[in-house]
């Protein structure tokens, strides 16, 4: 056992015996441990530990070595289940190294969880006569601190009503179970407004697992289809709401969230047009210093898509290395600069998927009409502003 | 399984298409896949099994060799599937999430694409059902695969791609390629992907942008949740079941790289819905799409109005198209079909536990 390592053996009971054993009244007792194992490819079973027999024989060891058993017949010798679920026996490899015989996890097992051994030394392939040892084992687990929702954007007290989606942060890593169980949407009376949001078998998360992506049915939201006709809008402008995330949300450990998180919003008028990039403000910096470049939009576009999809470019279409900022309400975006900026002309490049949060790109609203629209060639996909430092 | 494309945000990612491909990008014939996770699942007729790979952005075609056919023949029923899948991965049926089901088209083995645990530390696993319902796990270190990357999500920012996610919805093996649908955590857009198989490094695929009408004045894209292939009037289509919940068409000619495509709206299958599976099947000489739906629960929708429906080009109150519910299907969150008289099907029961279970087709 690594140094420094700490391990919960539960309910303690390892039988040895010492009796009529083939092999002589020295028979040294079977011990079951659970062991740190070197580090071995793949680089995912780094971390593993493996359950380790010793207190068997060198002619023991041989004849395991030599005995090319069957999973079954490993499994009648020594079986490790998660305790409670014996349904079947966890996967995972035999080894028998110089001194012991080890039970390495095809996954490493759960910090935290409690697995059953069962070791039966009769099923030696030459048999002991020995009690059959069962022992409990874990892990410990992980200490944890209580996850929160950080924010939820839009971050505006203002969200159009036919607004498509919306993000909740999270201070630490949540588990994969969706968030529609726990995801209330409450009118100015306090009633759940019913089938506001998409359900979708998929999950919407970030690749850490701290922002979750929630989308207003679209059904409900496109005018004119059947969704819209029966229920109309979740969101019904002049009318106030409030976001509720129910704490029962299980974070990456299993743990619920701290506290319940409440956003009150108010439902404002729908937003149908294409983003312009000709109704931003650019404010140009003055050369010489690392002052922000500052773009203003004339309503909130996507936080998350405004940190990928608008940046700074020479005029040859080099980038400009940089950081970008996006205030409360993403309504105004900020580039400062790695370096000073320095005299002469620069532009903003802008993708075209760029979307405020009811799905409006640049250059075309989220519900298109048909026949104003003639030819099907796709939209550029990028578009730029030029501005000038002085 | 997920015979659909989910192709959409990955696609998205058109921008990508701006940047050679590199060696990288694809891997060449090797022996030990190393997938960040898996699902959805779709076989090709030669017993290929195409696995998505969202965390990494890629399709792998595996090679099961003899792990595709060691087992008893067919599938037989597992009551409590989750529960001896969890307890073979050593964990709780609460921290694995099965992702897909998919048939193999020979062995009629059932496999099962799962995520063991949770968040960044969650592992693929891949499980083998067969005839006498062993469950097995398929060692991904001996099997033969190629894979290939996702076009990247466009940015043009130094910060990066951020926080930017692709969830593969749905592929598909059709005619030599390979077609994936997919939804972004971002952006709500709907892009086709395809690219020929094998695969190929000249070969970094194609994407194309759907678009069905809302009615005679709007149009509008959203994410293809699942799609089958299907021929109708002798000429092969898509055939995708987009969120809440349209049935739409497209001539796979029409598919052509760079172009935006305007599907036709078949049938419309009701609010507050999503597609899950669908799968083609033949009863009593007629054609029908079998098709699980989150609230709607299966569908048996008769494909011979495919080629003759009128495009739905008003609105629609309710639902549109001709349509049965299976009353005797419910709880379905996985579907395939296992043969030609049985679907297999993965549905909850009333005690919470899933089943993995084979039903005559309606």
């Amino acid at each position: 056992m690594k140094k420094g390592v700490r391990l919960f053996f539960m309910a303690f009971i390892a039988f040895s015996i010492s009796s009529c054993s083939p092999h002589g009244p020295a028979a040294v007792p079977l011990h079951v441990t659970l062991r740190q194992i070197d580090p071995r490819p793949p680089a995912s079973r780094t971390d593993s530990y493996a359950v380790v027999v010793s207190g068997l024989s060198g002619a023991e060891l041989r004849s395991l070595r030599s005995a090319q058993w069957s999973e079954e017949a490993w499994h009648a010798l020594m079986r490790v289940s998660v305790t409670g679920n014996d349904t079947a026996a966890v996967a995972g490899r035999y080894v028998v190294t110089a001194d012991a015989v080890q039970f390495e996890p095809r996954f490493p097992f759960d910090p935290g969880r409690s697995y059953s051994v069962r070791l039966d030394p009769a099923k030696l392939p030459t048999p002991r006569d020995d009690r059959i040892v069962e022992q409990a084992i874990a892990l410990p687990a992980k200490a944890t601190t209580p996850t929160v929702v950080t924010a939820i954007y839009p971050s505006g007290a203002a969200w159009p009503e036919n607004i498509l989606r919306f993000y909740i942060h999270f201070s630490a890593s949540m588990s994969s179970t969706g968030g529609l169980d726990y995801v209330r949407l409450l009118d100015d009376a306090g009633r759940e407004v019913q089938e506001a949001f998409l359900v979708l078998d998929t999950d919407l998360w970030n690749d850490d697992y701290t922002r979750c992506t929630v989308f207003f049915d679209p059904g409900r939201v496109k005018r004119g289809v059947g969704p819209n006709l029966l229920l109309g809008r979740a969101l019904r402008e002049g009318r106030r709401y409030t976001i509720v995330v129910n704490p029962a949300w299980p974070d990456a450990n299993g743990h619920p969230l701290k506290a319940e998180y409440r956003q009150e919003l108010r439902a404002g008028p729908p937003i149908e047009r294409p983003l312009s990039v000709g109704d931003w403000r650019v404010v140009p910096p003055a050369h010489d210093t690392r002052d922000p470049l500052v773009v203003t939009f004339p309503w909130p576009l996507d936080r998350a898509l405004l940190t990928r999809a608008v940046g700074v470019a020479f005029p040859d279409g080099r980038s400009v290395d940089g950081n970008i900022a996006v205030d409360p309400g993403e309504t105004t975006w900020k580039f400062t600069p790695r370096d000073p900026w320095r005299a002469g002309d620069y532009h903003l490049a802008v993708l075209t998927l760029l979307e405020d949060p009811s799905g409006n790109r640049v250059g075309r609203a989220f519900e298109v009409k048909m026949f104003e629209r003639g030819d099907r060639t796709p939209q550029p996909e990028r578009t730029t502003v030029p501005f000038t430092v002085r | 399984m997920r015979t659909s494309l989910k192709l959409v945000a990955v696609l998205a990612l058109a921008i990508a298409s701006a940047t050679a491909p590199s060696a990288e990008r694809l891997a060449v014939p090797a022996v030990g896949p190393t997938l960040s996770s898996i699902g959805p699942l779709a076989f090709g007729p030669d017993g290929i099994l195409y696995a998505a790979d969202r965390q990494a952005a890629a399709i792998f075609a595996l090679d099961l060799g003899a792990q595709a056919s060691g087992g008893a023949a067919g599938t037989k029923d597992v009551p409590g599937i989750d529960q001896k899948i969890a307890a073979l991965l050593g964990t709780a049926p609460a921290d694995i999430r099965i992702t897909d089901l998919a048939v193999h088209p020979t062995t009629r083995n059932s496999f099962v694409a799962v995520m063991r645990g949770q968040a960044n530390d969650a592992k693929p696993a891949l499980l083998r059902i067969d005839g006498a319902g062993k469950i097995d796990l398929v060692n991904f270190d001996t099997l033969k695969f190629t894979s290939i990357t996702l076009p990247n999500p466009a940015a043009v920012s130094t910060t990066g791609r951020g926080g930017r996610t692709q969830s593969i919805t749905d592929l598909a093996y059709v005619n030599g390629r390979v077609y994936v649908a997919g939804l972004s955590n971002e952006e709500f857009a709907s892009k086709l992907w395809s690219v020929a198989y094998p695969f190929s490094a000249a070969d970094r695929g194609t994407s194309v942008e759907t678009y069905h009408g809302n009615h005679a004045r709007l149009e509008t894209n959203a994410p293809v949740m699942s799609f089958v292939s299907y021929s109708i009037a002798n000429q092969p289509y898509i055939v995708a079941g987009y969120t809440c919940t349209p049935l739409v068409k497209f001539p796979l000619s029409s598919l052509k790289p760079g172009e935006k495509v305007l599907g036709t709206t078949m049938a419309e299958l009701g609010a507050g819905n999503q597609p899950i599976d669908m799968v083609i099947y033949k009863k009593d000489g007629q054609d029908y799409l079998l098709m699980a739906n989150t609230t709607h629960g299966v569908l048996k929708i008769p494909t011979s109005q495919f080629a003759t429906a009128q495009p739905i080009t008003t609105p629609v109150r309710g639902t549109a198209g001709s349509f049965e519910k299976i009353a005797a299907m419910a709880n379905v969150e996985q579907l395939d079909l296992l043969d030609a008289q049985h679907s297999i099907v993965i549905a909850r029961g009333a005690d919470g536990a899933r089943n993995l279970t084979a039903i005559v087709l309606p």
